[in-house]
This record gives structure tokens, C-alpha cells and sequence, in this order.
């Protein structure tokens, strides 16, 4: 628990009415999507809106002081318990800080607050032409600085690469109070390579080294035109192959997304008017760019697909592909709809291995699952690798509790033994800290030694990611 | 409630969560507080119940869920359980045990009421009256301009003798087309009669409920809906037609099941009715507001739009975010002006950006709600009901501030 003293200086410091103690609000930042916050408790003691950079300066001197530990905070839209107070203190809930505080589009970039969220970023760029390519599926509540902490990314990285790759420079808070800039002071440049890459070393940090208070971001012109090639197939290396075959063909989509045959159930659970077939597995293909180069493509990667696929589809109608979209970005929380009583868990949920080995992926989820009892929906970003496995649970039926934990671990085993890694997106939290040591090796002390240099205390996100 | 999975998609449509921005303000926050609260975690605060107060019944949430969670159901399960344990409030008692059930008597005051409104307010365009007092509820939200008549007195209650009908409709009218926008329901009738369709008003009936429901009084709801019931079933008729959508959400919802005719919004059943389309002239641009208990509730979309679209000289121009909540939701404006009009704002700036010169509805809540809010932006873009402009484009009611209404040739 927190001393009045210092209860009463947070208030100073953002306002009473952005400083929240009671009970309702904090059992209200002690989750977020994990199937573990969802079983444990962990209540912060208090949580605050900062406003500005001065108000996160002063909370964090505070804490740093008094040894509270801190947890940065976006939407709550993780799914590893990244943003949850494992050890109390305070929550630093970034949302008031939204504002976009720079357009440079002539130098194609962005400077914004952590806290505005993605779709709205992505609106406001969009009425200028331009784009933030990354795309997860929580677009519409997920924050930027949540997505720069980690590192988060969703259907267009295949082309358009993760959040890392636009992150020019952060302006971070550090525990102690100082506020650095990284990727140089002044800079308005795309590139740099003078010193250390520090704006790396922050992106995917977790809120485990420093509060973000400002981005500059790169973005991208809009794209003239997208369209969407649907393949079905029914067997899911089929699906693997066509999907290399069509690297192979010198063809580059900006997403290549899979769902398997739990997936396409539901999805068409979800919205029956998609009028889907139940079929093994299905691809879509997005292509992007000026008009012919979209139609050539669209085109050649139905040709590759139809050696493979029992049907391939072509559109460009904005609304279909809209609802083709919608269908896939929402089939996670849909799964649970697929059996009475049961909801979909985030464990085991964010695999990503080698491109090839993807049916072997699928095809070994579905396994685990099976052996375990477990009803997994399975589907993700085969175009680089990244799986999303969704078990269906009753989470008050202790013993699937316990089985699905173990189907978690064996997932999270399998990706390391197909030289993929535990998580491709999602982060590490508390859910996958215990990989840690065996995914990196000798290299996870040096991420030790650096928490312990710029944090030494240990008050930011203590006990995430396996760092202390 | 167990499908939800927390990802937060609800927090980008919550209106209350959008002006707050606090988590236990947020629809993800009241499922899980409601939740806790029955797995015994947390107990009852007066903090807990303001959160579940505070929540428009609006849908959006549930339409939005991909796990399918009907938050309405959960919130009004709560509301109905923290009502039976804790009762009502005295200010809401007085309005849903005392007034609701009561609004007949009222109508007789309806003249007196006219006539105070003559005094110690302002005339604001467009038939609304601002008070220069704060009236208990109300506030001072910008008012309807009372009529001396309800709308009971306005139409007869038996359908008038139309040759080759194509049609009977029941008309329920509810509260507020009787008693706040009286023209706006005769507009409803006149309109149906044009189209050839015989409408007939019982005038006994009564509120549809939706206040006594959304305040967890049950009790109050099943006397009034079993009134109502009475009243509907005794007539024979192809539909029960509806003009304000909270009354149609509720008949649809909680009614239906014991009424043979279907329940119809007043524009489902012209476009079903295969309407005529209006010959004269209503120049000007129209964008339109989607009531939450049409869209969401009622999944009633396109209707209303085809309509529009159907009168000549209207340029139809859709808001960027059609469906967005006005931010009145019943008793929800009247118990949380602040909190209401910081919606209303949003919603009125997101209107007038289409650069409409009218904005069109289908609901007098929301008609009050928007009238409020375009006012206080110092705005003059009128807001009418989809049944006045059409009234008008018919040619049989007069405009009130369309710009301009032309006949052709």
C-alpha cells in the first residue's frame, strides 16, 4: 500500500480527479486479454492519467525515490499480462496523452503522444494521403506506445515489416527522472547511424526501461488500390506450398493471412453472410499498389494458387474486402462462440516460426489440442510465420485450466523446436518469461545488465520478462 | 458475459468511455465489475453502481463484440438486481412508479404547460424552448415547444375511411410523439394514410416501459407492458408501426412474442408498404442520424436512407461515423446532463461536418438530444424527423425551416 504522503503528491501532480484509489477503478487495470489475468488478481495501488511529459518527469522521480514500482499503460489490449501491476505500485495510464504533435510529411514522417490510438492515426494520415502501415487486429483500441513497447505488428508485415521499422526516434522518461531523446536530438532524418541504435534497444522494451512520452514516426503514401485473392484448399500443406510457390514467383503481397478450418467456422459463426466453405484451410492474399501493378498481381497469385487451391476468388470491391478483413482480424475473440459455455484464452496464442514449416505448425496445434481435450481455432500471418492458436475453454472448469496451461507450454516448445521463436507479436510479459533464457542463451544476461543500468532500482514493470 | 475475452474492441465504441476515458467507464470495465461483483471478489459500492448507471443501453458494444457478449442484457440484469435490493432512488421512483404509469393525467396540464412556457424562457429556432431556470430533471436542455393538444387529441383514433386500403396499421406512438413532438406523430399518421394505409391509435395506451426496464424496475415495466399488451392485441391490423425506435426495440424485444401483428419502425413499413415517392422538391443537403435503438437494436439501416434518397432535391451526405450515439439515452440525459451533452458535442460536430443544412433522425429522444447540441454550437441547422420531411415533400404539412421547398414546374 501506498503511504498517504505519497498518495496525496500523485494528486499534486496529475490532478485529483486523474488519480485513482478506489477499489472499482483498480480491479479495472488489473487485466488485460491474458488467460492469466483473468485467473489472478494483480491490483495495482493506484492508477494515474499523466498528461504531459513534466507530470510523467515527477511520478516517476517520485517512484524512484520511494521504490514503487511503475507500470506503463496504453489500452490494455496485451495479451502476455505486459501491462498488469505484478507487484502493485502504480499504473501509468498513457491514454490522456493523444495528441498527434507534428506532421513533417514532406520528410514522410510523424511525431505523436503514446497514447493516441492506432485507427485514429491512421484516419488523421489518411485524410492527408499518407499511412502507418503495421495493422494489428486491435487497431481500433490499441495505442501507439503500446505498440512501439512491443514491437507489435499484425497482417501487412510481410511487406511492410513491424513497428520497429518506423520508430525514428523516441523521447523517453527514464526511472530516474531524466528525459532523453533517442535517434538524435534535433533530428528530422529518415536515417542515422551515428552511436548506438538506442531507439531499438526501447522498441519492444516492454515499459521495462522507460516511460515513451513522444514518437517520431515514419509513414508511407497510401497505396492506390488494394485488392484480395481468397484461396480455399483441402489439405493444409497445400496451403504452405502455394504460399512459397508464390514467393518463388517473384510475387509480393503486403499480407498473406491463414485460417484454418476451426477459423473459417468462426468466422462464419461470427458473420454467416460471408458465405464461407468449410474447407481445410484458406489463404488470403492482399496486393497492394497502382491499379495495373495491383491487377497483375492479384491476378499471377490466383494463376500460382489454382495448382493448389480447390477454389481461388479475386475482389477489389471496398466492401467485400472490408468484410473479408473484418472477419479475419475479429476471428480470435470469435472462437469462443464456437462452444456453449466456453470463451477463447490468450496462452500459448503468438508462436512464429520459419515460413515453411507453417502446415507443420497447424497440423501440430491441432494435435496438441486434441490430446489435451482442447478445442484450439487456429489461423495468423502465414507470410512471415506468425500463428495465433486459440484455445476454447471453460475457465471455471478447474482441470481445463490446467490443461490448457500445459497446451500453452507445449505450443510454446514446439515453436522453439521449429526454430521459430515463443512470441512473434504479442510480447513477453509474465506469460513467456520463462522461455526467455532458453530462447536467447548467453545473450538474455546482457538484456539483464542493460535493465540494471538504465533501471537499477527496478521500478519499471519489475518482474516481467524474466529481467530480474 | 463468460465469452468475454477483454480485448478492449468495446472501449472504441463506448461513448461514455470516449468523453471519460477511465477503464471502470468503459463497457470492458462494467462487464468484468458486474462480474466480480456475482463471483463474490468485490461487493456492492455506491461507486460500483454509478458505473453501471452510467452506460447509454446504446448497443454499440454488443454490436461491436466479436465474441458475440449482449452487454444490455448484463447491464439491465444488474440494474434490475441493485433496484431489488437497494431500491430505486427517490427521484427516479417519482418518475418510474409515479409519473410513467401516470402520463395520461398529465396531458390535461398540457395547455397550463404551454402557457408557462411562455414565460421565463427563450423561443429557440426550429419549435424548441430554452428555460432561463434549471427544471428539476430537465435542467436546462433546449425543450420542445409544448402543443395545447397531445396527439390524441390531434388524429382520431379510429382509421377514417380510405378507398382500396393497402393496408391497417396500428400506430403506438409512445410518450414522446404524443406528448413532446405531437406534430411530428400526426406527420407519422398523415404520411401513412397517403400511402394508403388505414391507421388506427388506440388511445389507451400507454409508455412502453423502456424507463421502468432501463431503471431495474421490472415490476413497473410488466404492469405497463401488460396494458399495452391488452390494448394491441385487441386490434386486427397487418402491423404495429412505430415512430420513436426505443419504443420499437422494446415492442420488438420484450412484446413480440404475444403479438400477432409484426412491429414494424415507421420506416421499415413504408419501404415494406412500397411507399410513393414524393413529387415535390425538398432542396437541400440532409445527412442523418441513426438512432442507436434503430441501428443497433433494430438492425434498421437502409430503410430511413431509401427513403431520403426517394425525395426529390435532396443531396444526401453520410456523417464519417454513422452510428455514432447522440448521448441522451432516456433517463440517462436526464440523470447525467454533464456527461450527456459532452456526447451530444461530439455527435453535433461530426453532423455538421457533412455540411448539412438539415439533420434527419428517426427519434424524438434523439431529436431532443440534437437540438440541444446544435444549439449550444451555435448552430441553425434544424433537426427533423424522417416522417416531417416526408410530410412536407408530400406536400401537406408546411416547412419549418427547410431552406427551401419548391414545387416542381
Amino acid at each position: 500500500m501506498l503511504s498517504p504522503g505519497i498518495l496525496s503528491r500523485l494528486k499534486e501532480i496529475v490532478g485529483r480527479e486523474r488519480c485513482f484509489e478506489g477499489e472499482v477503478d483498480r480491479l479495472c487495470y488489473a487485466y488485460d486479454s491474458s488467460l492469466e489475468s483473468q485467473l489472478n488478481r494483480w491490483l495495482p495501488d493506484v492508477v494515474v492519467q499523466p498528461q504531459d511529459r513534466e507530470q510523467v518527469v515527477a511520478i516517476l522521480k517520485l517512484a524512484n525515490e520511494h521504490r514503487i514500482p511503475v507500470v506503463p499503460r496504453g489500452a490494455g489490449t496485451g495479451q502476455c499480462c505486459g501491462a498488469v501491476a505484478h507487484r502493485g505500485g502504480i499504473i501509468l495510464d498513457m491514454s490522456l496523452m493523444n495528441r498527434i504533435l507534428r506532421y513533417d510529411l514532406e520528410n514522410l514522417q510523424v511525431v505523436v503522444q503514446p497514447g493516441i490510438v492506432h485507427a485514429e492515426l491512421n484516419q488523421a494520415l489518411a485524410a492527408h494521403g499518407f499511412f502507418f502501415p503495421p495493422d494489428p487486429g486491435s487497431t481500433k483500441m490499441c495505442t501507439l506506445g503500446g505498440m512501439v513497447s512491443f514491437n507489435s505488428s499484425g497482417m501487412r508485415a510481410v511487406k511492410y515489416g513491424t513497428t520497429k521499422n518506423y520508430v525514428l526516434g523516441l523521447e523517453v522518461v527514464l526511472p530516474t527522472g531524466e528525459v532523453i531523446v533517442t535517434g538524435g536530438q534535433r533530428s528530422r532524418a529518415l536515417k542515422s547511424v551515428a552511436g548506438y541504435d538506442l531507439t531499438s534497444l526501447f522498441v519492444g522494451s516492454e515499459g521495462t526501461l522507460g516511460v515513451i512520452t513522444a514518437i517520431r514516426l515514419k509513414v508511407l503514401p497510401l497505396p492506390a488500390k488494394r485488392g484480395l485473392v481468397v484461396a480455399y484448399f483441402d489439405n493444409l500443406e497445400a496451403s504452405g506450398e502455394a504460399v512459397i510457390q508464390v514467393f518463388r514467383s517473384r510475387l509480393f503481397p503486403s499480407a498473406i493471412e491463414i485460417l484454418d478450418r476451426s477459423a473459417i467456422k468462426a468466422a462464419i459463426k461470427y458473420k454467416p453472410a460471408l458465405v464461407l466453405p468449410e474447407v481445410e484451410a484458406m489463404l488470403l492474399f492482399e496486393v497492394d499498389g497502382p491499379p495495373p501493378s495491383v491487377a497483375y498481381e492479384a491476378q499471377s497469385i490466383a494463376r500460382v494458387c489454382e495448382n493448389f487451391a480447390c477454389k481461388v476468388e479475386w475482389t477489389d470491391d471496398p466492401a467485400r474486402l472490408n468484410q473479408l478483413w473484418t472477419a479475419r482480424s475479429v476471428v480470435g475473440a470469435a472462437a469462443g462462440q464456437l462452444k456453449e459455455g466456453a470463451t477463447r484464452v490468450y496462452i500459448g496464442e503468438d508462436i512464429c516460426v520459419p515460413v515453411y514449416r507453417v502446415p507443420e505448425a497447424l497440423r501440430r496445434i491441432r494435435q496438441i489440442g486434441e490430446a489435451y481435450g482442447i478445442t484450439i481455432v487456429t489461423y495468423g500471418h502465414i507470410g512471415d510465420g506468425n500463428l495465433h492458436a486459440a484455445p476454447v475453454i471453460n475457465t471455471y472448469d478447474p482441470s481445463e485450466i490446467e490443461r490448457v496451461r500445459k497446451v500453452g507450454d507445449e505450443i510454446h516448445r514446439l515453436a522453439l523446436e521449429l526454430e521459430g521463436t515463443t512470441t512473434g507479436e504479442h510480447g513477453v510479459g509474465l506469460t513467456r518469461a520463462a522461455y526467455m533464457e532458453e530462447e536467447h542463451g548467453i545473450s538474455f544476461e546482457l538484456m539483464r545488465r542493460l535493465k540494471k543500468a538504465i533501471d537499477p532500482l527496478n521500478i519499471l514493470n519489475p518482474g516481467k520478462m524474466a529481467l530480474d | 458475459m463468460i465469452r468475454c475475452v477483454r480485448c478492449g474492441q468495446c472501449r472504441s465504441v463506448c461513448p461514455v468511455f470516449l468523453v471519460k476515458k477511465v477503464e471502470s467507464d468503459s463497457t470492458r470495465g462494467r462487464v468484468t465489475l458486474i462480474r466480480a461483483l456475482l463471483e463474490g471478489e468485490i461487493s456492492f459500492s455506491e461507486e460500483l453502481g454509478e458505473k453501471v448507471w452510467q452506460c447509454l443501453l446504446c448497443h454499440s458494444c454488443s454490436q461491436e463484440c466479436p465474441s458475440g457478449v449482449q452487454v444490455e442484457k448484463i447491464i439491465l440484469a444488474a440494474r434490475s438486481k441493485m433496484a431489488e435490493l437497494r431500491g430505486l432512488p427517490f427521484s427516479k421512483k417519482v418518475l418510474i412508479q409515479g409519473l410513467l404509469p401516470n402520463l395520461k393525467s398529465l396531458s390535461k396540464l398540457m395547455a397550463l404547460g404551454r402557457f408557462l412556457q411562455s414565460f421565463g424562457g427563450k423561443e429557440v429556432p426550429g419549435g424548441y424552448w430554452l428555460p432561463s431556470f434549471s427544471l428539476p430533471l430537465f435542467s436546462s436542455r433546449v425543450l420542445p415547444r409544448l402543443n395545447s393538444r397531445s396527439l390524441f387529441q390531434m388524429v382520431p383514433s379510429e382509421a377514417p375511411f380510405i378507398p382500396r386500403p393497402k393496408g391497417r396499421a396500428v400506430f403506438y406512438a409512445g410518450c414522446m410523439l404524443a406528448y413532446g413532438y405531437p406534430r411530428t406523430g400526426k406527420a407519422v399518421v398523415e404520411v401513412l394514410y397517403y400511402n394508403g394505409i388505414e391507421v388506427v391509435i388506440p388511445p389507451d395506451q400507454v409508455c412502453c416501459g423502456l424507463p421502468a426496464l432501463a431503471s431495474g424496475h421490472r415490476e413497473t415495466f410488466t404492469r405497463l407492458r401488460e396494458a399495452n399488451l391488452r390494448v394491441l392485441k385487441r386490434v386486427k391490423a397487418d402491423g404495429i408501426v412505430t415512430a420513436c425506435p426505443s419504443c420499437g426495440s422494446t415492442l420488438k424485444e420484450y412484446y413480440s412474442s404475444e403479438l400477432q401483428a409484426k412491429i414494424f419502425d415507421f420506416s421499415e413499413f413504408l419501404v415494406a408498404a412500397d411507399f410513393k415517392p414524393p413529387d415535390r422538391e425538398w432542396k437541400s443537403v440532409v445527412t442523418y442520424h441513426d438512432p442507436c435503438h434503430l441501428r443497433k437494436a433494430q438492425k434498421v439501416v437502409r430503410p430511413p436512407r431509401r427513403i431520403l434518397a426517394s425525395i426529390p432535391g435532396i443531396k444526401f451526405k453520410e456523417a464519417a461515423d454513422p452510428g455514432r450515439c447522440c448521448g441522451f439515452g432516456g433517463t440517462f440525459g436526464l440523470y447525467y446532463p454533464g456527461l450527456s451533452r459532452e456526447i451530444g458535442r461530439a455527435r453535433a460536430g461530426s453532423l455538421l461536418d457533412t455540411g448539412a443544412e438539415a439533420v434527419v433522425t428517426s427519434c424524438p429522444g434523439c431529436m431532443l438530444q440534437l437540438a440541444d447540441s446544435l444549439y449550444r454550437q451555435q448552430s441553425t441547422v434544424p433537426v427533423r424527423h424522417l416522417a416531417e420531411v416526408l410530410a412536407e415533400a408530400y406536400g401537406f404539412h408546411k416547412p419549418l425551416t427547410a431552406k427551401e421547398v419548391v414545387r416542381p414546374g
